[in-house]
């Protein structure tokens, strides 16, 4: 094969460019087509916004320098219960969350309780030594720790 | 003012781009395009750094950023001031070959321009907090650092899974933008994932435009748009598409040195841009190390620029590790005696790369039929930022290897969005390759007959300034 065989040829060229040309362009419309689609049906998968909106309800009753209990029936091994947590966090900022389990928790005077069901929350509270301050909707509990007795 | 923050950083970060960016020989829109894009990226990396700097030395969130926001300004305009009338010409790039149906291109790039744009729009309106990560670590540690003396929460060992120990300037970024306005409303991450999100493709079409015109830039701007991870990755408000454009933005700064003779002041600039990818997240500093080789190999002794640019932020981000952030072992030998997950890492990293376009509109392809059909001949110029690409790939792959996470999770949550800071890089020197064909056999389009009637093509008339 000699060198002036391997040359390109002019409607390679032009092929090239026309196909990248016009099947950039359709895909575009398609990928706009998903986001489309995407804006329509899919708001706040992991419950954001709406943790926001619960917290906000009672924000001024936690200073921003307290840090913020965290319970949760939800392990903590499934994405469901880490979404929890994480928005728990993302809303309570710039305050700190520590999960039940974690060094500085029993100190904690406030507990934001994330329930996967409907139950006795304030018995589920009193086993833990809490105070229902506050049903928030959506299975979503403020408690307060119980002042010990004088 | 959440959005209107957004913008006054390209103010602020224009006259460094201005004074430090070797100007090509190029239509002024070009230049002018290519000095925006610099600009904005220069400013969201060097007032977000400065307002962290700030916040460390003890200044509330409002009075650092605001002063952030006037050092890079002042900074930039006295740099500017005097380096007045000494602007640092770039050397004409080689004429760039013919391309055919380049109108057609150049319509395609438009369409895809607006469509991306539009989606990107549409997904950050629908879904204002952002995909995961943004609200799990890089909001949320935005929140800490626009509270008055609430700052070190974002660093604080407590957050465990919210990566304490990762660097801050996005966080920064946004937490400049709340500071700035007085509330914490969604649009400012809103705003700055659409702002860097069309930085980045500005950068990219302005940086092929200055070396092979309009109708190259478009076709590479066209590819960049087919890229799935990108259209998917921005209204996630995630780091990774600010660290894609400052990787991007330092390697056409130094590639603009390059053209000047390794220019200092493009060297400097560049090694600003790379700091500020070192800062916003650990790839970033790994890219910062591994250009600082290839330039060094590249320039020589010149190189030492680089360095003086990356110095300032560089010195910020050690501080940071050394002094702030919570130690967390990250790799494990274990995890490296395994030789299956090597195996695994470069297999999903394959599969990563071939997602990332839905056929037929696959980029890479593309790029390969376009190789095939103008066979730009070897070697290749200029290879050293496509070796700086490649090797932050096998960074990322290597430290994939090396963790003690599951390595598939590690592939399906990271995977393509290593890939997208590296992607454009590639993209654009394949680009480079591609239109470098004067002296190939192609007709250049000074060469091509021109029609009766029609205007001179820009990259002629650039050439022969």
């Amino acid at each position: 094969m000699t060198d002036e065989r391997k040359e390109p040829r002019a409607w390679q060229r032009s092929a090239a460019v026309a196909a990248l040309s016009v099947v950039a362009a359709y895909n575009a419309v398609i990928q706009f087509g998903y986001a489309d689609a995407f804006a329509a049906q899919v708001r706040d998968p992991y419950n954001i916004l709406e943790m926001e909106e619960k917290v906000s309800r009672i924000a001024d009753l936690i200073p921003v320098t307290e840090r913020v209990g965290y319970l949760s029936d939800v392990p903590s091994s499934v994405p469901a219960g880490q979404a929890a947590f994480f928005s728990a966090q993302y809303a309570f900022a710039p305050r700190l969350v520590v999960k039940e389990d974690a060094a500085g928790g029993k100190n904690v005077r406030y507990w934001l309780a994330v329930f996967s069901r409907q139950q006795d929350f304030a018995e589920a509270g009193a086993r833990r030594g809490l105070v229902l301050e506050k049903d928030l909707g959506g299975y979503v509990i403020l408690y307060r720790r119980q002042e010990p007795a004088r | 003012m959440n959005v209107l923050a957004w913008l006054t950083t390209g103010l602020a970060g224009w006259f460094w781009a201005r004074a430090l960016l070797p100007r090509p020989a190029a239509p002024a829109w070009i230049r002018l395009g290519r000095e925006a894009a610099m600009g904005l990226a220069f400013g969201i990396g060097g007032t977000a750094a400065v307002f962290f700097a700030l916040l460390w030395a003890g200044l509330t969130p409002e009075a650092a950023a605001w002063a952030a926001d006037g050092a890079v300004l002042v900074s930039g305009a006295a740099v500017w001031a005097l380096r007045r009338g000494g602007e640092i010409a770039a050397e004409s790039a080689p004429q760039a070959a013919r391309l055919p149906y380049g109108w057609l291109a150049v319509i395609a790039a438009a369409a895809c321009g607006a469509a991306f744009v539009a989606g990107a729009w549409l997904m950050l309106k629908a879904g204002p907090q952002g995909d995961w990560d943004a609200w799990a670590i890089w909001n949320v540690r935005a929140k800490f650092l626009a509270h008055e003396g609430l700052w070190r929460n974002a660093v604080s060992p407590e957050l465990t899974a919210t990566h304490p120990e990762y660097p801050l300037l996005w966080s920064a970024a946004v937490a400049r933008a709340w500071a700035e306005s007085g509330q914490m409303a969604h649009s400012a991450p809103q705003a700055g994932a659409f702002v860097v999100a069309v930085t980045l493709v500005l950068l990219f079409a302005s940086g092929l435009a200055a070396r092979a015109g309009r109708e190259w830039a478009a076709l590479g701007t066209a590819t960049l748009l087919m890229t799935v991870s990108l259209w998917r990755t921005t209204p996630g408000q995630y780091a990774d598409v600010p660290l894609a454009m400052f990787v991007l933005g330092a390697v056409i700064a130094a590639a603009a040195a390059q053209q000047a003779g390794w220019s200092a002041a493009g060297l400097a600039l560049s090694g600003a841009l790379a700091s500020f990818a070192a800062f916003t997240k650990n790839e970033g500093l790994a890219f910062c190390i591994i250009l600082a080789a290839a330039l060094a190999g590249a320039a020589r002794v010149r190189a030492v620029w680089y360095l003086a640019g990356a110095a300032p932020v560089l010195v910020l981000t050690g501080l940071f590790h050394w002094l702030l952030a919570p130690p967390k072992p990250m790799l494990s030998g274990a995890s490296f005696q395994q030789l299956g997950r090597l195996g695994a890492v470069l297999k999903g990293m394959a599969a990563e790369a071939w997602a990332l376009g839905d056929l037929p509109a696959h980029p890479l392809l593309f790029v390969l039929l376009l190789l095939f059909a103008f066979r730009p001949k070897w070697p290749w110029r200029p290879l050293w930022p496509a070796a700086a690409a490649l090797l932050l790939l096998a960074a990322d792959a290597a430290v994939m290897w090396g963790v003690a996470a599951d390595v598939q999770w590690q592939l399906r949550t990271a995977a393509d969005r290593l890939l997208l800071q590296a992607w454009p890089v590639l993209l654009l020197c394949a680009f480079w390759w591609l239109a470098a064909a004067e002296a190939q056999g192609i007709p250049s389009r000074a060469e091509a007959p021109a029609k009766p009637g029609r205007r001179k093509p820009a990259a002629a008339s650039a050439g022969k300034k």
